[in-house]
């Protein structure tokens, strides 16, 4: 066993693998999950687009060595399948130890649910993949063909779905881009999809290298077709992203049983509940001097249309975390304004302007505004109460709708 | 002048290994058998007088001419003919296209290298299989084609290495009649690490270990090295290569 | 010379040419998303950076089954012929990537100036290290300098020539050095990698 590590190509390639891994992911930010979703999906690319592709033309390398030895005429008495897995090992041992190396550089924490264990095993598989299709691919294309199709082939497999339609053919490769911000969480069915793909190539790679029988090369490719068949049925309505939203029984809320007042916080954001308590009670006593009262629960993640709700992150200052709240005031645009004119669009700066300020927190969109908002909302702040609360309540009608034109300041003066 | 090649303190390493330092010898005319074990340096020797190889120090000189020496390299190159230990066979040529590939890399146009090539076919015994792919032939078949390019030229010395290794019983034994055609119309010397294959079929046997010559000269003084009491063969080869 | 040029395969050598000028000019102009070190956010990668590799594959494979010492005993002057085929093929690279560029207007002649310098890294490889790291040499260059070289906004570094700019100087005289240095080691007798010894 020494002598075959030894010769194999792939202890040579481990150590350059792992620094050239490193170094390309190693300091990247993790994103905001304190759980490490991000990093330790960030870890799974890694390994699907640089890892693998090395990999697979190892594989290639290995299957050409076998070719020139001619070990066909020597009358073998081992199986074909114990001559690979003999000359693969190396190689796929050294993908593992890559891969592990990477996933503990990276990960904060081990996996807490089940897709992210998933996704932490998902490379091992891929690795495994990449080995054998391209040892089976090199067993039956020339070396010099075998090798570059192998690692371009590989590469171009794994990067290029994200560049076409439809969506979810993205997600069958273990090449995630988009997990996670703290209010989502990886879909089980992105990972287990890839997984499913990774493990149909490895065991049809590991058929088409053990034999050439017209029938197993016959069965090894109707029983990939039909893997891949499974797995895009399982992501099928996947969007662009391989997440879902995270479950809202993970918010953490603490109610106040003076004011009834409930704050519910994503378990990252917890050490910034007494900056947010302080900030949302100043608003609501700005508010009140108006008459107008926001909804008890304030919360992160969507639980009903009567919260008011808010997004923001772990390292958010005292005015990031005040532009969140009054954002989260703001009544929601309509889906049909993409579909064509939305008249009430020339009000929606200034009636967020106008809230900010009735918020108390003028400064909290100072540097977003165009000039005509912060013009016209000026105007509005000019008239008296009782035009104030018409042009408050006619726009907040006009903002919900893609049929009804704003009132502006000027048509209450 | 004998046409055999002359070795004045050649000295040869491949990468940090040295294979042949200071060796000197004249090869005799007629037919010699170089022997010697495996790593002893046989295919070094052949290769540096095929003109494959040049020697780090030293020269080697066939007929007056030297390997190394660039205005009479190509007069030495037609003198010599060469068979390597593995003999390939090229893509996309019949037999006999193969044979006349070689003539004309020695420098016979193409239409004498196509015609000399059916004479050098007959030596081998390999008219019937001309217009066979040359990637068809059997492992035996592939040697003969190997003396065939070898003897296209008509070279004055020819070198033949390990040529039948690997050879079945049959193939073996073509193979020695088409050394025993040549016996007497060409100087040729022949490496093998076989003992078996020394017989008084050879005028000389040279014996090779280490990069050092060990023995030279007839095979009955080659085999009066032997122990009485042992199998001749064997005693006289291990006596020769257990020598200091 | 019939027989030289037939034992080098010339039917593989013109699919592969074949299949070299489809793909250049099908995804000649695509890019993709390759994983860089020196910025964190995705750089493209044009795929004119590996199109040129197919070239390089089918040289490696024309010299593989080719008797070398056999031919290290020819008479014949051999150093012109054994610069035939890398120059047919760098015609073949060039004049195709000038055509489809001014055709289609894409960064085609990328994979004619890169094809350049793989050609060159790929007769270097062959001298020191044999026929087999040819296309892993070119692989090797082509595969880090996305890594390593590219960057998300700016110039990729200097020696990441593969994916420079089709009108890059230093690009273009890096790509004419290594050629330059690859021709002139095919001209020289073959090193004992070459002869398989």
């Amino acid at each position: 066993m020494n002598h075959t590590l030894t010769k194999s190509v792939a202890a040579y390639l481990t150590l350059p693998l792992v620094a050239l891994a490193l170094f390309t992911f190693g300091s990247a930010s993790g994103g905001d999950s304190a759980i490490g979703a991000t990093r330790i999906v960030q870890a799974t690319a890694a390994i699907a687009a640089m890892t693998a592709p090395v990999l697979a033309g190892i594989g290639a390398w290995e299957a050409s060595r076998i070719r020139r030895s001619n070990l066909d005429s020597l009358g073998v008495a081992r199986t074909q399948l114990e001559v690979v897995r003999r000359s693969l090992a190396p190689t796929i041992f050294a993908g593992w130890f890559v891969t592990l190396v990477i996933q503990l550089a990276r990960a904060r924490a081990f996996p807490s649910s089940l897709p992210l264990l998933l996704e932490f095993l998902l490379p091992y598989l891929i690795v495994v993949s990449a080995t054998l299709a391209g040892f089976a691919l090199g067993q039956r294309l020339h070396g010099a063909f075998a090798i570059p199709v192998a690692v371009v082939g590989t590469w171009l497999l794994t990067v290029y779905p994200i560049a076409i339609e439809p969506l979810w053919i993205r997600h069958l490769t273990g090449y995630t881009t988009s997990c996670c911000s703290v209010e989502t969480v990886l879909s089980w069915r992105a990972v287990t999809g890839a997984a499913m793909v990774a493990l149909g190539i490895a065991v049809a790679g590991a058929l088409l290298a053990s034999t050439r029988e017209a029938l197993r090369v016959f069965a090894a490719a109707v029983g990939l077709g039909l893997v891949l068949a499974a797995a895009s049925y399982l992501v099928s309505d996947l969007g662009s992203e391989a997440t879902q939203a995270r479950p809202t029984t993970d918010l953490e809320c603490v109610q106040e049983e003076a004011s009834g007042v409930e704050l519910c916080l994503w378990p990252e954001h917890k050490q910034l509940r007494g900056m947010i308590d302080q900030a949302s009670d100043e608003i609501r006593t700005s508010l009140a001097r108006r008459q107008l009262a926001p909804p008890a629960k304030l919360t992160e993640g969507f639980t009903s249309s009567e919260a008011w709700i808010f997004g923001t992150y772990r390292d958010a200052t005292s005015s990031e975390i005040d532009t969140a709240l009054v954002v989260g005031l703001l009544p929601e645009l309509p889906p049909c304004i993409e579909l064509g004119e939305y008249p009430a669009g020339v009000v929606t700066g200034v009636m967020a302007l106008v809230v900010a300020d009735y918020a108390g927190k003028p400064e909290a969109f100072a540097l977003m505004a165009s000039e005509d908002d912060v013009i016209e909302a000026e105007r509005v702040l000019e008239l008296s109460e009782a035009k104030q609360t018409i042009w408050f309540e006619s726009n907040i009608a006009a903002i919900a709708t893609c049929d009804t034109n704003p009132v502006m300041a000027r048509d209450l003066s | 002048m004998t046409i055999s090649p002359v070795f004045d303190n050649v000295s040869f390493k491949y990468r940090r290994n040295s294979v042949l330092h200071a060796f000197s010898h004249e090869f005799g005319a007629g037919s010699t058998l170089l022997l010697g074990p495996n790593g002893a340096g046989k295919s070094t020797l052949l290769q540096l007088a095929a003109g494959v190889l040049a020697p780090r120090e030293g020269t080697v000189v066939v007929d007056g001419a030297s390997s190394t020496d660039r205005a009479e390299r190509g007069r030495y190159l037609s003198t010599v003919g060469f068979m390597p230990q593995r003999i390939s066979a090229m893509p996309g040529l019949s037999v006999r296209e193969q044979v006349a590939y070689v003539g004309w890399l020695k420098g016979k146009e193409r239409s004498d290298a196509w015609d000399d090539s059916w004479d050098a076919l007959g030596y081998a015994g390999l008219q019937g299989l001309a217009d066979r792919a040359a990637n068809r032939l059997s492992g035996g078949e592939l040697r003969r084609v190997g003396i065939a390019q070898t003897l296209i030229m008509k070279p004055g010395v020819v070198l033949l290495d390990e040529p039948t290794v690997g050879l079945d019983p049959i193939e073996h034994a073509r193979f020695q009649d088409v050394l025993d055609e040549l016996r007497g119309s060409v100087n040729f010397i022949v490496s093998t690490h076989q003992a078996e294959d020394v017989s008084n079929n050879f005028d000389h046997v040279a014996v090779l270990a280490d990069g050092t010559l060990r023995f030279s000269g007839s095979v009955a003084e080659f085999f009066s090295r032997a122990d009485p009491s042992q199998p001749k063969l064997l005693s006289a080869y291990t006596n020769v290569i257990g020598a200091q | 010379m019939k027989w030289w040029f037939t034992a080098r395969r010339p039917l593989m050598l013109a699919q592969a040419v074949a299949a070299y000028l489809a793909f250049l000019v099908v995804l000649g102009g695509a890019e993709l998303p390759l994983p860089s070190i020196l910025d964190p956010g995705a750089a493209s990668t044009p795929l004119s950076v590996f199109l040129p590799i197919l070239l390089i594959a089918a040289l490696q494979r024309s010299q593989d089954e080719v008797d070398h010492v056999v031919e290290a005993t020819a008479v014949r002057p051999l150093w012109l012929l054994r610069l035939v085929l890398p120059c047919g093929l760098l015609t073949v690279a060039i004049v195709s990537a000038l055509v489809v560029a001014a055709a289609t207007g894409g960064d085609q002649l990328m994979a004619g100036r890169n094809f350049v310098g793989y050609l060159g890294i790929a007769l270097l490889a062959y001298r020191w290290l044999g026929s087999r790291a040819m296309t892993v040499a070119v692989l090797v260059v082509a595969g880090l300098a996305g890594p390593l070289g590219a960057r998300q906004f700016g110039e990729p570094e200097i020696w990441a020539f593969p994916l420079h700019r089709p009108g890059s100087l230093p690009a273009a005289g890096i790509c004419g050095v290594l050629l330059a240095l690859g021709l002139a080691q095919s001209m020289r007798k073959p090193s004992l990698r070459q002869l398989g010894i």
